[in-house]
């Protein structure tokens, strides 16, 4: 066996090892595999007529669309710091070393792919809905985890090949960037072309273009989907078809990698640079600040506030010169994502759409810049109570959410008809949900900061996040039942959950407030 | 003053401070002088209310988790603490009105002092580690204390900055403060010490005053050597 197999293999065979030395991820291990197996088994018990299953190019075309976005949001990073392919401890041992570059470059593209199916697992858990309404199958199901990884191994090798091209010279790096935008704005404008023929129904309007021949044979995303309509429809040629474009480009990115630059090491240091800092100050318990490489400072100076407040403020210009503004990218992602879903939950009404929609952001939720602020010793010093400073801290959160909150559900609410009081309590509830979720958060941080398993610490999120929410959901369901309240719709219910979700979020953080009392609550 | 009384502090099964008493008066500096591992770091943070301990600790007769005392109090932490996205001026003014003060120019005076002032607009991630270091000094005096703690204060520092560090020093001592320096470097404490405690194991393990009857004896790297070296009695 040559040194870069018996790397791969040995690291493989030490972290299942590991399972055995660290009891916390065999448990982790076995929760996984039992969650996937309720999964398969909740999927199946459900008998559903075949002839009621929704048409299954609904979910090429979804599927489709998140190879896509995958694809182009990490090739973007090739405009900044390349791909991800290589770590330190390659940079540092393996680069030296006396390998061909070729067998470097392939060793890399092996351990990404193992990488990419990792990240792919999620998909597992999606079998129940999958299978009631489209009648996946598991072996289905696996084919949609691999065309993922390969999306996500893609999008890390093409920014790889973009960096090495034209990380030296700024004109290349425009036209490169200028090609990713057009490439963008040809993709929306052929979906709009197909949404503007009958805007009545744009769901099957998305769905007949993300079908069309065009694009399948859009890069990666068209041939992914592709391959996997191809299963899905026992078209074996269209299945090869779509895997066979995929093969011819990662050959070509090859190619281009080895004839356009000799010496490719240059280019991923940088980036494993990068990553290995922020494993460093991950394990430090240091929160890495996510600035723009070039700050532009903009107004200098605070000029107002006094006391804890300060934190607010400081905040703010923080943001500002971090370029986040009120909403971020996934923020947007995550509205699309609802406003979709409401179109195909037109008849069933607010409910299944406002679960989904609290369901994503209990993983959406953070607490912003309050994490960082524990880190640095002003926020224990400050003479100001620790109640005061905790709020201001986490205040910056709360414009976003009220911003979210109406672009989310007032499209919502006009595609299903909501009335007025019921629109306006649906969003003051969504709002509460920030509040109860960056609570929780707290809540954990507070309790849980010792427990150093990312995969306990999961657990322990949604359970304290189901714990705190419960309240509120029984209050509005006793609402609902005995109608206690004379209100249209949904909005007593609406209203019951802001109200008890506001309560027990001040109490969780009343309780926690101790916190900033001592900063050692808050280091591992 | 500063009044530290039976403080312990325990890391787990770790003892990292043992049944520690002393005091600062006002006007005085006092120096916590000790190896690596010594338990210097702890005891700073227990002052400055960073970390939980058992027994008492009060400035000015305030307990120190107090916000009567946590107004007294500065502190300058070992490592540097600078937001990466506020401007140098930025960061003093923070502070101030944080500590609600109104602005008498003293944050100019300081940045001024630090050779700061020319980057007042510069980022704090942009400013090497001294300079944060400088700018970190500058933020825990902005507020004027009347205890303060430096722990490894000459850490990274110039030696302009060096030298203005120990003139501030002098200056807290003459304006009445109680000044608190950790330090393992024996060559910076000098001349302007009054008390010294040398710290080995988590706990006190001699206690010096700058007095000539007392030097006479045995100068302080003297008894700092045979304390660490374990020549202790011999």
């Amino acid at each position: 066996m040559n040194a870069l197999s018996y790397l791969v293999f040995t690291r493989l065979k030490n972290s299942l090892k590991s399972l055995i030395h660290k009891p916390v991820r065999l448990i982790y291990a076995i929760v996984f595999l039992v969650l996937i197996g309720f999964t398969i088994f909740a999927g199946n018990t459900e008998e559903v007529d075949a002839t009621q299953y929704r048409d299954i190019r609904e979910l090429i075309a979804g599927a489709m669309a998140l190879y896509t976005l995958m694809f182009l949001m990490l090739v973007r990073n090739g405009f900044a710091n390349g791909g991800t392919i290589f770590a330190m401890p390659d940079v540092n041992m393996v680069f030296p070393a006396p390998f061909p570059q070729r067998k470097v470059l392939f060793y890399g593209l092996i351990k990404q792919i193992g990488s990419s199916l990792l990240v792919s697992v999620f998909i597992l858990f999606q079998y129940t809905w999958m299978h009631t309404s489209y009648g996946v199958t598991y072996g289905f199901l696996l084919i949609l985890v691999l065309a993922y990884a390969l999306a996500v191994f893609f999008g890390q090798f093409v920014a790889m090949v973009i960096y090495s091209l034209t990380s030296a010279e700024e004109r290349k790096k425009r036209i490169a960037k200028l090609i990713y935008l057009v490439y963008i704005v040809l993709l929306l404008l052929y979906l709009a072309s197909f949404v503007l023929k009958d805007p009545e129904n744009i769901v099957q309007q998305l769905v007949a273009a993300g079908s069309s021949t065009a694009a399948q044979f859009t890069i990666i995303g068209g041939w992914l989907g592709m391959f996997t309509s191809g299963i899905a429809t026992l078209n074996l040629l269209e299945s090869l078809l779509g895997i066979g474009l995929c093969a011819v480009f990662g050959g070509l990115l090859v190619l281009i990698i080895e004839k356009s630059n000799s010496d490719f090491y240059e280019d991923v240091i940088k980036t494993a640079e990068v990553s290995q800092s922020a494993i460093n100050a991950s394990k430090q318990g240091v929160v890495a600040e996510t600035a723009p490489a070039h700050v532009k400072l903009g107004k200098t100076g605070f000029g107002r506030g006094a006391g804890a407040e300060m934190f607010y403020y400081k905040h703010q210009i923080e943001n500002r010169r971090s370029r986040i503004f009120l909403m971020d990218s996934i923020s947007l992602i995550w509205i699309a994502c609802v406003i979709v879903f409401s179109l195909f939950m037109r008849d069933s009404g607010i409910l299944p759409v406002f679960i989904m929609a609290t369901y994503l952001q209990l993983f959406s939720v953070a607490l912003g810049r309050f994490n960082k602020e524990l880190l640095k010793p002003y926020i224990y010093l400050l003479p100001e109570p620790p109640f005061t400073k905790m709020l201001y801290a986490l205040r910056e959160s709360l414009p976003s959410a009220v911003l979210e909150a109406i672009f989310m559900f007032v499209p919502v609410s006009l595609i299903l008809g909501m009335n007025v009081p019921e629109m306006l309590t649906c969003i003051l509830a969504r709002i509460s949900f920030t509040m109860l979720f960056i609570a929780g958060n707290v809540v954990i941080s507070r309790i849980w900061k010792g427990t150093s398993a990312k995969a306990i610490i999961m657990l322990l999120y949604v359970v304290t996040m189901l714990i705190l929410a419960a309240p509120g959901v029984v209050l509005a369901i006793l609402v609902s039942v005995f109608g206690i309240f004379a209100l249209p719709g949904m909005t007593a219910a609406f209203l019951a959950l802001t109200i008890c979700n506001i309560l027990v979020s001040l109490l969780s953080l009343f309780l926690c407030r101790n916190m900033l009392q001592y900063a050692e609550l808050n280091y591992q | 003053m500063l009044k530290v009384e039976h403080v312990t502090k325990r890391y787990g099964k770790t003892l990292a401070n043992n049944d520690i008493s002393f005091s600062v008066e006002d006007g005085q500096i006092a120096i916590l002088l000790g190896p690596n591992g010594a338990g210097k770091s702890t005891i700073i943070k227990c002052i400055s209310g960073l970390l939980r301990f058992e027994g008492s600790i009060t400035l000015d007769g305030f307990n120190n988790k107090s916000l009567e005392a946590k107004r007294l109090l500065g502190y300058i932490p070992e490592m540097p603490a600078v937001y990466d996205l506020l401007t140098v001026a930025e960061h003093l003014e923070f502070i101030r009105r944080a500590y609600r003060m109104e602005d008498d120019g003293y944050d100019q005076t300081l940045l001024e002092r630090f050779e700061l002032w020319d980057k007042k607009d510069k980022l704090g991630k942009e400013l090497s580690k001294g300079m944060q270091q400088k700018l970190s000094l500058c933020c825990a005096l902005v507020h004027k204390p009347r205890v303060v703690i430096f722990d490894e204060p000459m850490v990274g520092l110039d030696p302009h900055a060096i030298k203005e560090l120990k003139e501030v020093f002098r200056e807290l001592k003459a304006g009445g403060a109680s000044v608190l320096i950790s330090t393992h470097m024996i060559d910076s404490v000098e001349d302007y010490w009054d008390i010294t405690h040398i710290m080995m194991n988590g706990e006190f393990a001699a206690t010096k005053q700058n007095t000539p009857e007392d030097l006479q004896s045995q100068s302080l790297e003297e008894l700092f050597f045979s304390i660490t070296e374990g020549k202790v009695g011999e």
